[in-house]
């Protein structure tokens, strides 16, 4: 009996603490658009910036999804206009730096955004703003392989020949692994010497996948039994269940970095440099850690419990190699056309 | 008074005229806006110069027409893309004739279910058909466990040209065998029975009568598939994977990921051209008095 | 050029029954015509013959074997279809050349065997037409040489004359039958027109509902129809359901006096035909007679139509033929109607046709005109 009474108060009273929260977001006066991937990525964002951080400043934001290709060719496109459509745009590092060096974004600094203060010194830059990190490892099935591929150059025995996947999508992140084995230098993509190991690597059947979850698939289905991808993803595949495994490469990571950037032609600026400020927080920062597996690119969000001991980087802490995206940004359009024509072929 | 009359029918002739033009105008417009406008701007996008700062400069060059066809790979894109175009229209044609005739010439109440199981794929999105093919086709997919379980090899289709053109087959087989049925139902079946009345084995009189009156709608069929398979889009990129390249998934990576909008361009106007001038010399395989 | 036997010929579709058990016995030579309503079976039963539907039982034998097991192509059957079904993309001379080309003959003899037809068919100066440029009668012409050239065995017409206007089918009608005389062709015809039947046939098969009604020739049918469908269906009838006694049918309320004599009792069906039926005076009696009054009279020029009512619901047509002229009778004259025994036909119960005792046509009285 009681609890028969008891449901529909404690539904009145939800009701009744939701109508204020209703009307302070209809009566926000400032609104703004983040240009993003969709899926967990874009939930992830409304759950743990847009709603606890952004609603209370009284900005609403709106989510423009799309995939990172049209997002770039979008901001290309629309660079001459005086007022753009989105404030926010998330990019990885490498296409962030592309189009700074385009010059299409704004420069950011502590002043606007004053959570960048925190941000990890090797992940720093005057315009792109980094939200998540994960160092780039070799993955391999714990069941099929016993000793794991130590380097880029363990993957050419013959052993491993038509069992090495990597996502096609990713490939500027394979050359830059190559070039780390092949001259040292993460920024040397486009030497004769990392090209040669790229191709040796194709020629020892290397798969190429569309999406970086099929490469999971393979793993799972047995396809493949060795690859390359970043840590994050492998702890998101090892929660589902995949064996698999990282390991890595004593030359040195690279590291896959996402984040965003203010378009120079932002509609509301000083929404967006909130919004910067926000996916700082270390209370969002810690979200993304649990749900995805990337690491926080601040230092004052500490990851404990079960999060801390997946994310953890071994020891001795392995060599994290950032990139020269002044080198880089300049290299996206010609290797792209050699990878097509060579990798693909 | 000779002079008024000769006039009035000329009006009267003129204000009809007048009034057709006035019901096409709307028409026309949607079709100049929606289709002519951007396709003059592609075409002179595909004119203009390629900066990796300034993207595209505006100019007046063939330089990126000229890139396309000095460059054996791209030149071996179309290839391939020619190459999958027409296996995938002889198979539809193999395959759609059969189930055409057969279709257009049932009377049962089957056909209305059979026409309903041809038309129903039509319903489902290509992206989602390709899907079922990928469950199919993948390591440790039915067909691959199939073949192992019968020979000890597994079978693997992903990724290859074969799964490719499957994928657009079943894709355009319905369109083949509706555009074929529809023309093979309007010769009178009397015609056949008399041609077998008159000594045709049921495959002579079908190569007789049925073949040449059946041509015209087979080749708009075949035409139809042949268009739709070069510019395929969804299926070489889901099935033919990242080795497997077609037209039409090279120009969306040329145009989003190097944004190279003037090669993009060109590579569209090169592979719409190449579409039509072979559509229209296939026309001229058909003989004259079957045309129309 | 052949015999042509249907033994016992059936034809079901599930339950249904399209064509029960027909059995028919062609002549060299002879034209025989299928007739009937739609739906009677007698396009099946030609379907059956040329090979495009299979029979369910019985046989067709063609110069006595069985054609039963050979598919269209290898019976050796030349059919004309009411849409003519020419083939659009050929010539008149290729739709002709045809069969002789599935036939494997050689160009020369094809040549000369084309050219006969289209002489025969009137059709030289057509010979490189499209048939979309001829008109009805010429296609149909077309189709009716395309069919003879290659000398079938039989010759099979479906409705050949349905799709010429009125005026043609006279003319394509006598085409053919000319065409098949000449060639002394056996040949079936199916229609649903009693006319052009009548015209055309040597011999008359009358269908309803899959079975034969009446088999004979055109004053068989007619003299002597075998049921009342056929009495109706061939020429016209008065149809007067009733009883027999004595001498005398009673329909209805109205009371008729048999010209014959008919053994037997109950329950009958008496057929009279109105251009054998005369008005006489009223209160005139003996045997034939009925009393009525005028209800509708019309001059039709050759002939007066009456329409006699002779008791409640029960109406009687009268062609009168008389040559002489004759004032028309006028609309509520009592009258009698009179007939001999050749106007009359009683058929029994199971719609059987009952015998007439005394039947002697030369004992015609003389039938009193008004």
């Amino acid at each position: 009996m009681s609890d028969a009474f008891r449901l529909p108060r404690r539904a009145l009273l939800g009701g009744a603490a939701a109508l204020p929260l209703l009307g302070r977001g209809a009566s926000a006066e400032e609104t703004m658009v983040i240009a993003t991937w969709g899926g967990d990525y874009a939930n992830l964002l409304k759950a743990n910036v847009e709603e606890p951080l952004m609603k209370p400043q009284q900005i609403a934001v709106t989510q423009d999804i799309n995939d990172e290709d049209p997002r770039v060719a979008k901001m290309y496109a629309s660079r001459r206009l005086p007022r753009g459509a989105d404030d926010v745009i998330s990019l990885q590092a490498v296409r962030g730096h592309e189009v700074g060096a385009a010059g299409l974004v704004e420069a950011i600094d502590v002043a606007n955004v004053p959570n960048l203060a925190h941000v990890l010194p090797n992940l720093k830059s005057p315009f792109y703003a980094p939200h998540i990190w994960s160092p780039q490892v070799i993955i391999y099935n714990p069941d099929k392989v016993k000793e794991p591929p130590k380097t880029f150059t363990d993957l050419l025995d013959p052993k491993y020949k038509g069992r090495v996947g990597v996502g096609d999508i990713n490939y500027f992140y394979i050359m830059m692994a190559a070039a780390l084995a092949a001259t040292g230098d993460v920024n040397k993509v486009d030497a004769p010497e990392t090209k040669a190991l790229a191709l040796k690597l194709n020629a020892n059947g290397l798969r190429l996948y569309p999406s970086t979850d099929s490469i999971g698939a393979g793993i799972k289905s047995g396809e493949i039994d060795v690859g390359i991808m970043w840590l994050a993803r492998v702890i998101m595949w090892q929660n589902a269940g995949i064996p698999v495994k990282a390991q890595f490469q004593t030359e040195g990571s690279v590291l896959y970095i996402s984040g965003m950037v203010v378009p120079k032609n932002a509609p509301n600026k000083p929404a967006a440099w909130k919004y910067l400020n926000a996916m700082l927080e270390p209370s969002a920062q810690t979200r993304f850690a649990e749900r995805m597996g990337y690491l926080p690119t601040v230092d004052n969000c500490k990851l404990t419990g079960k999060v801390g001991e997946q994310l953890a980087l071994p020891d001795p802490a392995p060599k994290l190699a950032p990139p020269n995206y002044d080198i880089t940004g300049t290299l996206q359009g010609p290797l792209s056309e050699w990878w097509k024509k060579n990798m693909q072929a | 008074m000779e002079a008024v009359a000769a006039k009035l029918p000329v009006a009267y002739g003129e204000r009809q005229a007048r009034a057709a033009t006035a019901f096409l105008s709307p028409a026309l417009l949607v079709v100049s806006i929606m289709l002519v406008a951007p396709l003059l701007l592609v075409i002179r996008f595909s004119l203009n110069r390629y900066d990796p700062q300034e993207l595209m400069i505006e100019a007046f060059t063939g330089a990126n027409y000229l890139r396309f066809v000095s460059d054996p790979f791209y030149v071996a894109v179309l290839r391939t893309t020619l190459g999958v175009a027409f296996a995938t229209t002889v198979i539809c044609l193999l395959l759609g004739l059969p189930m055409a005739y057969r279709l257009a010439r049932m009377t049962s109440r089957w056909k209305t279910f059979c026409m309903l199981c041809i038309v129903l794929p039509l319903f489902v999105s290509s992206v989602v058909r390709m899907v079922g093919w990928m469950i199919l086709f993948a390591h440790g997919g039915v067909i691959d466990n199939l073949a192992r379980w019968v020979t000890g090899n597994g079978l693997e289709l992903m990724f290859t040209p074969f799964a490719v053109v499957m994928g657009i087959v079943s894709v355009n087989l319905p369109y083949v065998v509706l555009t074929v049925q529809s023309t093979i139902e309007t010769i009178d079946p009397r015609v056949e029975e008399a041609a077998q009345s008159l000594g045709a084995a049921p495959g002579r009189s079908f190569w007789r009568v049925v073949w040449p009156l059946a041509l015209p709608g087979i080749a708009i069929a075949g035409i139809l598939c042949f268009i739709l398979a070069m510019n395929a889009y969804a299926t070489p990129y889901l099935l033919g994977g990242p080795r497997f390249q077609m037209m039409a998934p090279l120009i969306y990576q040329v145009f989003t990921n190097n944004n190279d909008w003037p090669f993009a361009s060109a590579m569209a106007i090169i592979l719409m051209a190449t579409t039509l001038v072979l559509t229209a010399g296939s026309s001229l395989l058909i003989p004259r008095r079957y045309r129309g | 050029m052949s015999r042509l036997q249907l033994d016992r010929l059936g034809k079901s579709y599930g339950t249904s029954v399209v064509v029960d058990s027909v059995s028919l016995d062609i002549a060299q030579g002879e034209m025989v015509v299928l007739l009937g309503p739609s739906g009677c079976g007698k396009t099946t039963t030609l379907r059956m013959i040329a090979g495009f539907v299979a029979a369910s039982s019985g046989d067709i034998r063609l110069d006595g074997s069985s054609i039963l097991n050979l598919p269209p192509y290898k019976r050796d059957l030349g059919l004309v279809f009411q849409s003519y079904a020419l083939f659009p993309h050929l010539s008149v001379a290729r739709n002709v050349a045809f069969g002789l080309e599935m036939r494997g003959v050689a160009r020369a003899a094809r040549e000369a065997r084309v050219a006969e037809m289209l002489r025969l068919a009137r059709l030289e100066a057509l010979a490189e037409r499209l048939p979309k440029q001829l008109s009805g009668g010429q296609q149909q012409r077309v189709a009716l040489a395309r069919a003879l050239a290659i000398e079938p065995r039989v010759l099979l017409l479906d409705e050949p004359l349905s799709n010429l206007d009125a005026a043609l089918r006279g003319e394509v009608g006598r085409d053919i039958r000319l065409l098949q005389r000449e060639s002394g062709l056996t040949t079936i015809m199916v229609t649903h027109d009693q006319d052009e039947a009548m015209a055309m046939a040597d011999r008359l098969v009358v269908m309803k509902d899959g079975r034969v009604q009446q088999t004979g020739t055109q004053e068989d049918l007619y003299e002597r129809p075998a049921t009342p469908f056929v009495a109706g269906f061939i020429g016209r009838s008065n149809m007067l359901p009733g009883t027999l006694t004595n001498g005398m049918v009673v329909a209805g309320d109205a009371t008729l006096r048999l010209a014959g004599q008919f053994a037997g009792t109950g329950a009958c069906t008496l057929a009279l035909r109105p251009e054998r039926l005369s008005l006489a005076p009223a209160g005139t009696d003996g045997p034939g007679t009925a009393p009525g009054i005028v209800e509708l009279a019309s001059y039709l020029g050759p002939v007066r139509e009456y329409l006699v009512r002779l008791g409640q619901d029960v109406r009687v047509l009268v062609r009168d033929t008389t040559a002489r002229p004759t004032p028309l009778l006028a609309a509520g004259e009592a009258v009698t109607i009179q007939w001999d025994t050749g106007a009359e036909r009683l058929f029994d119960a199971a719609d059987a046709p009952m015998p007439c005792l005394q039947d002697d046509p030369t004992e015609a009285r003389i039938t009193h005109h008004v």
